[in-house]
């Protein structure tokens, strides 16, 4: 799960009228921003659904780590595991995981409430 | 903590919880011990907590007499046995070789088990106050 | 191996060495014993250190980034496995008018030289320190560890 392609997507389909393309992170901007309404909905459907599968992915693998630094928690209370350096390493990951969804959600509400305040 | 009060947050909030409960009541043990170092006759107690969290946690052992309910799909219900509480009682260690005047507190060896005992505490309160912190994070709304 | 096999580990370091201090301590303070219960002069003392075998850990073998394997040690520290008596010779004094002179008028002394207790006594003090140290430490390395936690 990359952040680059994340954001890219995110921003893509909650502003419509901006393609970014989410293939390859990195990848230069080959097309011109397209100008017509068309296109636009054209990119943001195709956008929308790769949208749904990265957010999807996303939440998956924050709530993985969550499940194992909670384990990995269980066990070093049990005395099941002995390793200090593994939990702590995984209980860090798994807030950083939780405060980057939460950005990335603040972030997406922002912008939804933005857009739709915008006079039509 | 589910004995505090009817809100559980979490069975890892509770064991974590639960695992101070523990480590508190093995630094009386110790303090005990220690404070009786020169008793003769006192024989060493301690508090097999850590065994008593895993079974709070794992649920109670399975009887080898009982048989089991067998599922063989996720979406079918398995036996829904109570959870077993979290009560550790200290016990007397009789095991340990004594010394002529019948005392059986090596004071080294508690001395040690207090340092590790305190740093277990220290560090199932951080990994408390993660799980805390994570809470108010989720329910405010706002990254800490 | 973990944080808190390492402090037991040190712990049973500490009971050896105490071990060997009261040891160390009688040897001096019988240095001049002629009398036992056993009848004849006190015997020299000293204490059998081995290493201790933990039962339950099963020995890993782990390989390294490198690609080199060690096997995990399945040991857990070090205990006493018995006080033994020194069977080097008595001293003997020359000293024919001493109640406890054999036939020749030696009278045997114990085989203690306090020169050398008192130096096995100064190692056992400093190895003790260095156990206590290895327990601070690994206390230290625990709390840094924890810090990570503490944003």
């Amino acid at each position: 799960m990359d952040i680059n392609s994340a954001y890219n997507s995110a921003m893509s389909s909650s502003i419509p009228g901006t393609f970014v393309p989410d293939i390859a992170p990195g990848a230069p901007r080959t097309e011109p921003i397209p100008g017509d309404a068309g296109d636009a909905t054209g990119a943001a459907g195709a956008a929308s659904t790769s949208f749904r599968d990265t957010v999807k992915s996303f939440l998956t693998d924050t709530n993985d780590k969550l499940a194992t630094s909670d384990q990995l928690s269980t066990d070093l209370a049990t005395g099941k595991t002995n390793d200090l350096n593994k939990v702590v390493t995984s209980v860090e990951e798994a807030n950083l995981a939780m405060q980057f969804t939460l950005a990335v959600r603040n972030k997406l509400m922002d912008a939804y409430t933005e857009v739709s305040r915008m006079q039509m | 903590m589910a004995e505090i009060s009817g809100l559980s947050f979490g069975s890892t909030i509770d064991t974590l919880g639960n695992s101070l409960v523990g480590a508190s009541m093995q630094n009386e043990q110790i303090a005990n011990n220690i404070a009786n170092a020169n008793t003769p006759g006192f024989h060493r107690s301690s508090v097999s907590f850590k065994d008593a969290l895993a079974a709070a946690v794992d649920g109670p052992a399975t009887d080898p007499d009982t048989l089991p309910m067998t599922a063989d799909d996720d979406r079918q219900f398995g036996m829904m046995t109570g959870p077993v509480p979290f009560d550790p009682k200290p016990v007397t260690d009789d095991q340990m070789k004594m010394r002529a005047d019948g005392s059986n507190v090596d004071v080294d060896r508690e001395m040690a088990e207090l340092s590790s005992n305190s740093g277990y505490q220290q560090t199932m309160a951080q990994l408390l106050q993660t799980q805390y912190t994570r809470l108010r994070e989720a329910i405010t709304e706002q990254p800490k | 191996m973990g944080f808190y096999d390492s402090i037991d580990i040190s712990a049973t370091g500490l009971s050896a060495e105490r071990l060997q201090m009261d040891v160390i301590a009688n040897n001096i303070a019988n240095a001049s014993t002629t009398r036992t219960a056993a009848g004849g002069p006190f015997k020299r003392q000293l204490v059998i250190f081995s290493e201790k075998q933990d039962p339950n850990a099963t020995s890993e073998s782990e390989a390294g980034p490198d690609g080199v394997s060690s096997t995990a040690g399945s040991s857990a520290g070090v205990e006493a496995t018995g006080i033994v008596q020194d069977q080097s010779p008595d001293r003997l004094v020359f000293d024919p008018g001493n109640p406890d002179a054999d036939a020749r008028g030696y009278v045997h002394y114990p085989n203690v030289e306090v020169v050398k207790e008192m130096v096995d006594m100064m190692t056992a003090s400093r190895a003790y320190e260095a156990n206590v140290t290895a327990i601070q430490e690994t206390r230290t390395m625990g709390n840094a560890a924890l810090n990570l936690l503490r944003s």
